[in-house]
C-alpha cells in the first residue's frame, strides 16, 4: 500500500531507536512543500553532482562487452554544480544526476521515483520508474534526458521528482537481504558489477555459433 | 639615449603583453566554479592589479618619450611597476586547484563556516596540490605589506582582512577523515592571531649549561682541527639554531594542542595515520618536532580533556599503544635537536597545553561529552549506512550536525567498528580494506554536505524572513 504524506511525515518525525529501522530522507529542507498534505509522495530535489559520458571518447555502449565497466570509468566526466549554480542540458543529451536527499528505507518499505510532470512538459524526462528496494541506503541516481528541442537549465536544489513509498509485506526474519550493487551510493554512477543475467545470452550465443 | 629609448619602449610593450596575458588568464579561469568565494576575491584582485599595471605602463610610455628622464630614472620607474607582474602569477597559482571538482566541495562550505566562527572576518581558499602536505598561509596581510607604497596598494581593498590559503594533498582529496589534520592548520592561524608566541616563548628557557657544553665541545673540536672560530661566534650560532628550533617546534606543538581542543581525538587519529606513516618517529627538522613528541603531547591532552578510560576497548588499545611509543626516549644525533628536546620537556608541554586553552577560551571547542554523545548517536548511523549530517527527527530545521562531530564519529567507526561497517556492503565495495574505507569517507562527506546544506538553508530562510519583515 502506498503511504500517504501524513504517514511518511509521522515516520520521519518519530525515528525508531535502531537506525536500520528508520525511514530517512535527508535533508528535507522544506517539509511543508515537499510533503504536501493529502498527497501520497515526497518531492525530492536535484542534487549537485552530474555524471556525463564523454561522447568523444566512447564509441559504443555494450553491456555485455568485457570492457564495459572499465570503459565507463575511463570515459566519464563528473561535474559538481553547487546549489545556486546551474547545468544546461541540451536537446538529446543524457546525464546521470542525483537526488539531493539521502534515502534510507527500512526492511518493510519500498519506493519508486517518478519525474515531475512540470519538468516533463518542458521535455525533461527523469527515468520512467526507479524502483528502490527495502534496506536501500544512498542517494538516488536520476537518469535525466532532454527529449525536447530547447536546452533546459537544471538548478540543483529544485524539486525535480517525486518519491512514492509503499509498504512491503513482512519479510521473514530468516531472510538475509542481498546487498544491492547501489548500496551506499554517494554520487550518480553506473553499476559497479557485471551484468548478472549475461549467462542466458551467452548460452544462446553459443547455439548461434556455427559448429 | 636614442637607442635606450627604443629599448625602454620595447620593455614597456613586452611588460604590457605580460599584463594582458594575466588579464586573459583571469578571464579564462574565472568561469570555473570555485568551492570558496576566496578564490574569486583573489581573481578579482589579480585582474584589477593587471589592468592598473597596463595603465601605468601606458603612462610611462608617454613619459619616456618626452626625453626628460635619464636612463637610470626610467629604469627605476619601470622596475617599480614590472616587478609586480611575477607576484600576480604567484597569486594566480593560489587559485589553481580550488575548483569544486578538485577540492572536496562537500567539506568546504562547512569548513569555511567553521573557520569564520573562530577567525571572524576571514576567508579561506582550499586547494588541492600535487604534494602530500597540508598547509595554511594567511596571504592578505603579507600582500598588503608587499603592495604598500606601490601603485597597487588600493587593489588590496578587494581582499578580506585575513585570507587563508589552505592546501590539501590532491590525491587524498576525498579522504575526509585524514582532513582532520586541517584543525592543526587552523591552530596555526589562531597561534598567530592570538600572538601566543609573545606570552609563551619567554616562559620556556633552555638549559644554559647544555648550550655552554655544546659551545665548548664545538670550539675544542675546531681547535683540534687548527681552524677555530671565535667562541663567541659559535655561541651565537648555537643559540640561533636552538632558539629557531624551539620556536618552530613550540608553534607546531601549540597548533596541535589547539587542534585537539577544536576537533578532539579526530586530529590525533588523523595524525597517527597520516603523518607517522610518512616520517620516522624521531625525525625532526628546524621547524617540526619529532612525531614522537607531537603524539606525546596529543595523548597527554586527550587524557586531560577526555575520559579515555571509558572509550571503546579498541580505542583504548590504540591510545595505549601510542602512549607507550611516545613515552620512549627520542633518539637524535643532532646536538641542536638534543638541546631542543631537553627544552621542550614535560613542563613545557604543560605550558603549551595551557596556552592552547587560553587561545581557544572564547571558542566552541569539542568536548568529552560531545565525543561520548557522537559515538552513541552518530556512529550507529554510519554503521547503518546513513550519513550523520542530521540525526532526526527529519524535516526539521536546526538539526544539522557539526563538522567535528561528524569527523569524530567517522574515525570511531573506522577504528572500532570497521569490520561491521564492511560486512553488509556489496562485495565489490568490500573487496579490499581501502575500497570499504572509501565508502566510509564518502558517507562522511555526504554527511558534511547534508549538514552544510541544512545550515545554509536555515541562514537563507532567516535572511529572507528578515528582509520580508
Amino acid at each position: 500500500m502506498i503511504l500517504s504524506a501524513e504517514k511518511v511525515r509521522n515516520l520521519l518525525a518519530h525515528p525508531p531507536e535502531n537506525p536500520v529501522d528508520r525511514l530517512v530522507i535527508s535533508p528535507l529542507l522544506d517539509i511543508d512543500k515537499q510533503l504536501k498534505p493529502g498527497t501520497a509522495s515526497v518531492d525530492i530535489r536535484l542534487g549537485q553532482r552530474f555524471h556525463i559520458p564523454l561522447r568523444a571518447k566512447l564509441s559504443q555502449l555494450d553491456l555485455l562487452s568485457e570492457t564495459h565497466q572499465a570503459d565507463l570509468l575511463k570515459y566519464k566526466d563528473d561535474t559538481f554544480v553547487p546549489i545556486g549554480d546551474y547545468f544546461v542540458l541540451h536537446p538529446g543529451q543524457f546525464v546521470l544526476g542525483e537526488t539531493l536527499e539521502w534515502v534510507h528505507l527500512p526492511k518493510d518499505l519500498t519506493a519508486f521515483v517518478v519525474g515531475k510532470s512540470t519538468w516533463g512538459r518542458d521535455g525533461l524526462i527523469i527515468a520512467t520508474a526507479i524502483g528502490v528496494h527495502p534496506n536501500f541506503s544512498g542517494i538516488l541516481t536520476l537518469e535525466i534526458s532532454n527529449v525536447g528541442e530547447i536546452p533546459i537549465y537544471l538548478y540543483p536544489g529544485l524539486c525535480i521528482a517525486q518519491l512514492f513509498l509503499a509498504s512491503v509485506e513482512q519479510i521473514p526474519e530468516s531472510v538475509a537481504p542481498v546487498p544491492s550493487a547501489f548500496l551506499v551510493q554517494t554520487s550518480p554512477r553506473t553499476r559497479n558489477v557485471e551484468i548478472e543475467d549475461r549467462d542466458v545470452v551467452d548460452l544462446f550465443r553459443k547455439k548461434l555459433k556455427p559448429s | 639615449m636614442d637607442s635606450y629609448g627604443r629599448i625602454a619602449a620595447l620593455k614597456i610593450e613586452t611588460a604590457q603583453d605580460r599584463a594582458h596575458a594575466v588579464i586573459e588568464e583571469v578571464q579564462r579561469v574565472e568561469n570555473r566554479v570555485y568551492a570558496s568565494p576566496g578564490s574569486r576575491n583573489l581573481l578579482s584582485f589579480v585582474s584589477d592589479a593587471a589592468v592598473k599595471i597596463d595603465v601605468l605602463l601606458e603612462n610611462e610610455k608617454a613619459l619616456t618619450q618626452t626625453g626628460l628622464l635619464t636612463v637610470s630614472q626610467i629604469e627605476t620607474r619601470l622596475h617599480r611597476i614590472t616587478k609586480l607582474i611575477p607576484l600576480l602569477h604567484w597569486m594566480l597559482g593560489f587559485v589553481e586547484g580550488s575548483e569544486v571538482h578538485r577540492s572536496p566541495a562537500q567539506l568546504i562550505p562547512t569548513l569555511r563556516r567553521y573557520a569564520q566562527s573562530i577567525l571572524p572576518d576571514s576567508e579561506i581558499v582550499v586547494r588541492s596540490k600535487p604534494e602530500l602536505n597540508y598547509s595554511i598561509q594567511d596571504i592578505a596581510k603579507p600582500l598588503a605589506e608587499l603592495f604598500k607604497g606601490t601603485p597597487l596598494e588600493t587593489s588590496c581593498s578587494k581582499l578580506p582582512d585575513r585570507l587563508f590559503m589552505m592546501s590539501i594533498p590532491g590525491v587524498e582529496s576525498g579522504h575526509i577523515l585524514i582532513h582532520a589534520v586541517l584543525s592543526h592548520e587552523l591552530g596555526h592561524a589562531l597561534y598567530n592571531k592570538k600572538e601566543i608566541a609573545k606570552e609563551l616563548l619567554p616562559k620556556i628557557g633552555f638549559n644554559e649549561n647544555l648550550v655552554k657544553g655544546l659551545v665548548k665541545m664545538m670550539f675544542e673540536n675546531q681547535e683540534k682541527q687548527g681552524n677555530p672560530t671565535p667562541e663567541l661566534r659559535i655561541r651565537k650560532q648555537v643559540t640561533q639554531e636552538i632558539t629557531g628550533r624551539v620556536h618552530g617546534w613550540i608553534k607546531e606543538l601549540c597548533s596541535d594542542a589547539i587542534g585537539i581542543r577544536l576537533f578532539g581525538p579526530a586530529l590525533f587519529f588523523a595524525a597517527a595515520h597520516l603523518l607517522t606513516s610518512l616520517r620516522p618517529l624521531d625525525k625532526s627538522s628546524e621547524t617540526h618536532p619529532p612525531l614522537r613528541l607531537r603524539t606525546k603531547l596529543m595523548i597527554r591532552m586527550l587524557k586531560e580533556l577526555y575520559t579515555v578510560e571509558r572509550w571503546h576497548d579498541e580505542l583504548q588499545a590504540f591510545v595505549r599503544l601510542w602512549d607507550e611509543v611516545s613515552g620512549e626516549p627520542i633518539f637524535s644525533t643532532n646536538p641542536y635537536d638534543q638541546i631542543a628536546l631537553e627544552t621542550v620537556n614535560d613542563a613545557a608541554l604543560d605550558l603549551i597545553s595551557a596556552a592552547s586553552d587560553t587561545a581557544t577560551a572564547s571558542l566552541s571547542c569539542y568536548t568529552s561529552s560531545q565525543f561520548t554523545r557522537d559515538i552513541k548517536v552518530l556512529a550507529p548511523l554510519l554503521l547503518s549506512y546513513i550519513p550523520p549530517g542530521e540525526v532526526g527527527p527529519y524535516g526539521q530545521c536546526g538539526t544539522a550536525e557539526k563538522l567535528a562531530s561528524i569527523i569524530n564519529s567517522g574515525w570511531h567507526v573506522y577504528l572500532c567498528d570497521f569490520e561491521t561497517f564492511k560486512q553488509n556492503l556489496h562485495p565489490n565495495d568490500a573487496r579490499t580494506r581501502f575500497s570499504a574505507a572509501t565508502k566510509l569517507h564518502e558517507l562522511v562527506l555526504k554527511a558534511l554536505e547534508i549538514s552544510g546544506i541544512q545550515v545554509a538553508w536555515e541562514e537563507a530562510s532567516r535572511d529572507s524572513k528578515r528582509r520580508k519583515g
